[in-house]
């Protein structure tokens, strides 16, 4: 599996923060897309639902919460119906076992290559190196895990995967790797590999996706895409394999109108993806084109264990990608910092909890103890979320089980200890504070702008070893707040 | 592509009926788990919440067409109206489809290129293959699909609200829509329904097929720098000719 998004544990997430933070391009990349992707999303929804945002947000979360509170018997119908149209339903508790089925699926057709679309749970299970160990050739048909697979990189964002990759570096890897001719023009890269994937479909022996919904009154699933790369997939070779994490599932089609219009307007600020596909059993008796064999592999992978959790919550995730682009922490690391499929805040909070609740038990947190502080705790990401996942409330709930297992840094606690020391002694407070603003002057900020201390001396060092600290500069809050109160006073007294 | 399925054959009745017991033992053993899960929480939403606030665009709301052109337009898609009554053209509605179809796949396909037509409606289908003329895909193996310039469906409904088509293999042949470069897509007014709750509340009907897909717009991608390209799998031009 590739060490980006699946590194050795336990995983120490500072190095490459830290290599990140000092990577321009990438700062530049990340930051302007996902500030530019969270705005569309603000305005698409304003536009369109307005003061309805909110109630909209909670039909979503109930509708959702309420499927996982069922989830057994949804399971149940799921499984009776797609078997009711043809379709082979497996099981798999772990990730290997996922593949195993998958390449037992393979073996007897005799496939040696296949075309896949774009799954998260793919990557989570590890399914493209076990192809591959079997001889499969596996083609990544979304144009950005495609770029990323050639390259041997992986994605760093739910949505968006190649968003720390540019033109440049696109138009050198299909130079390398598809012998095409060099341009950096976004149109050309993209025509390039389309020619390069049109016959690639036609030969598969199998196809492989994922999928964001799956729909118990119908048995069927639904896959969202924008190029389209699903439908091919999915029409042209002769067997089909579904990968779906159990959390997919809702009542039906009935349910399915929110979430359709949230996902596409969170991630893309799209009034719905261009493709929306439902897939309900093979092909049938005088139909032209589509797969002979459907096969739906329900994977636990964790996931039970969550449900039986007090996390359930987290199994709501749409993976819209929005708390991403929101988060002001994933927009200085980027999707790779965060060791794990699933980046930014989501990520943070569920890549412990799966890797805890996985068969035979995994070490959670401690595995992890970066994550749950890799947060500013700003709840932008609860405020984007569309099924209203409280993130920070998660995130509190983790750093906390980490000090009670003593797996909180020393200069944490000791940091916090110094800050209620100093607060509770107000000459000392105000003492300390203008020594600040004084320290900052003398870095040259003389203007009132933001002022960042890198490295702090004595007990602040070990905090500012993964943040910078800010420096008290221009207006002092009393006297702020002092010719306010003033002000006030004499508005009052006036009227 | 044939040869190692025609080998394999055997091979796949017997792993079928071997696996099958391991199969519902895994299976039985997911549900188990499940099951012991969902009741170690205490159940939060004992009900479905209404879905009215989802709709947006009410049932009578005047003038659906207009909208769904509208919105088709918003997302990247051509509209074309035909009303029948052209000054000037053609005396009848079926003449003016014919004519107006005849030339936007002038306009695609040139003289040369090769039009799959995928028309439920026999009505429209006639017309489809008329306008097609010579350049009627003459059958429709996978290879000819990868061939054709321009591919013609019509639509099992329209939602005026996203500006999206529902498209099912409901005697279609599959992915005629996403396949060719163009998509022409045939619409009757009476077709538009003013919301996708319509579609999943009213409309089951049109997900009774092996596959169906809701359409808005032409492919895209913006994976690099976020710049946007249309036509990336499917078609890089959707036009839609909505008759009155
Ligand atoms: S947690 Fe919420 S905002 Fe983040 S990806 Fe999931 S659904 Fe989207």
């Amino acid at each position: 599996m590739n060490e980006l998004i699946a590194p050795p544990l336990p995983f120490d997430m500072k190095p490459r923060a830290r290599e990140a933070v000092r990577d321009l391009k990438l700062q530049q990349f990340v930051g302007s897309a996902t500030h530019l992707k969270d705005i569309h999303r603000g305005g698409i929804f304003d536009r369109d639902f307005g003061h309805d945002y909110d109630a909209l947000r909670t039909v979503a979360r109930d509708t959702k919460q309420h499927a996982l509170d069922h989830l057994d018997e949804l399971l149940e119908q799921f499984i009776a119906n797609a078997r009711a149209s043809g379709a082979t339903v497996h099981a798999a508790t772990t990730g290997a076992e996922a593949c195993e089925i998958a390449l037992r699926i393979a073996r007897a057709h005799g496939a040696l290559s296949c075309v896949k679309s774009k799954s998260m749970v793919t990557e989570e299970i590890g399914l493209l190196p076990a192809f591959e160990a079997a001889g499969i050739k596996t083609l990544e048909t979304d144009l950005g895990e495609f770029i990323l697979q050639i390259d041997g990189d992986a994605p760093s964002h739910i949505v968006t995967p190649m968003i720390h990759k540019d033109r440049v570096a696109t138009a050198q890897s299909f130079v390398r790797e598809l012998g095409a001719r060099y341009t950096e023009d976004p149109t050309e890269l993209t025509m390039i590999a389309r020619e390069h994937m049109r016959g690639l479909y036609r030969a598969a022996d199998i196809g492989v996706s994922g999928a964001n919904f799956l729909l118990a009154d119908e048995g069927a699933a639904v896959i969202c895409t924008n190029e389209g790369n699903f439908d091919l997939s999915v029409g042209g070779p002769p067997v089909h394999i579904v990968f779906v994490g159990i959390e997919k599932l809702i009542r039906g089609a009935r349910d399915l109108a929110p979430f359709l219009k949230l996902l596409a307007r969170s991630g893309t600020a799209q009034p719905l993806t261009v493709y929306t596909s439902f897939v309900r059993g093979p092909r049938r008796a005088g139909e032209h084109g589509g797969p002979k064999e459907l096969h739906f592999v329900l994977v636990d992978a964790g996931r039970v264990g969550v449900l039986a959790s007090e996390k359930r919550d987290l199994l709501r995730c749409i993976r819209c990608g929005a708390c991403l682009n929101a988060c002001p922490v994933y927009r200085k690391v980027g999707g790779h910092s965060y060791g794990s499929m699933y980046a930014g805040p989501i990520g943070a909070v569920l890549t412990p909890e799966l890797e805890r609740a996985q068969a035979g038990g995994g070490a959670g947190l401690a595995n992890y103890a970066d994550l749950p502080r890799a947060s500013s705790l700003c709840g932008a990401c609860y405020e984007v979320c569309p099924v209203k996942i409280d993130i920070p409330k998660f995130l509190l709930h983790d750093r906390a089980r980490l000090r009670e297992r003593g797996l909180s840094p020393k200069s944490e606690g000791a940091m916090l200890r110094l800050w209620r020391w100093l607060a509770e002694r107000p000459m000392l407070f105000r003492l300390a504070i203008g020594a600040a603003r004084l320290h900052a002057r003398l870095l040259g900020q003389k203007d009132g702008s933001r002022a960042w201390l890198r490295a702090a001396p004595g007990p602040g060092a070990g905090w500012t070893q993964s943040r910078d600290l800010g420096m008290p500069t221009g207006e002092r809050f009393r006297d702020w707040f002092a010719t306010h109160a003033a002000k006030r006073d004499t508005k009052r007294g006036a009227r | 592509m044939t040869a190692p399925h025609e080998k394999s054959r055997d091979e796949v009745a017997n792993n079928a009926n071997e696996r099958t017991d391991d199969g519902d033992r895994a299976i039985d053993a997911l549900l188990a788990r499940v099951r012991a899960a969902v009741s170690a929480q205490p159940v939060t939403v004992a009900e479905v919440p209404s879905h009215a606030v989802v709709r947006r665009i009410a049932n009578d709301a005047s003038d659906l067409a207009g909208l769904f052109e509208t919105q088709a337009t918003a997302v990247g898609m051509r509209v074309t109206r035909v009303h029948g009554n052209q000054v000037g053209g053609p005396s009848t509605l079926d003449a003016e489809i014919a004519q107006t179809l005849a030339r936007l796949i002038d306009s695609h396909a040139g003289t040369t290129g090769r039009a799959v037509v995928a028309v439920k409606d026999r009505e429209l289908a006639r017309i489809a293959e008329c306008a097609a003329g010579a350049r009627l895909a003459s059958n429709t193996d996978d290879d000819l699909l990868f061939g054709c310039a321009v591919g013609i469906t019509d639509v099992d409904a329209a939602i005026a609200e996203s500006g999206s088509l529902v498209v099912s293999t409901n005697y279609r042949i599959r992915n005629a829509w996403i396949t060719p470069p163009i998509h022409i897509a045939l619409v009757r007014e009476s077709q538009v329904l003013a919301d996708l709750v319509d579609l999943f509340e009213s409309r089951q009907d049109a997900l009774d097929a092996a596959s169906t897909t809701i359409i808005t717009g032409p492919s895209k991608t913006a994976d690099i720098e976020g710049v946007l390209v249309t036509g990336v799998h499917g078609p890089a031009a959707v036009e839609i000719v909505l008759v009155a």
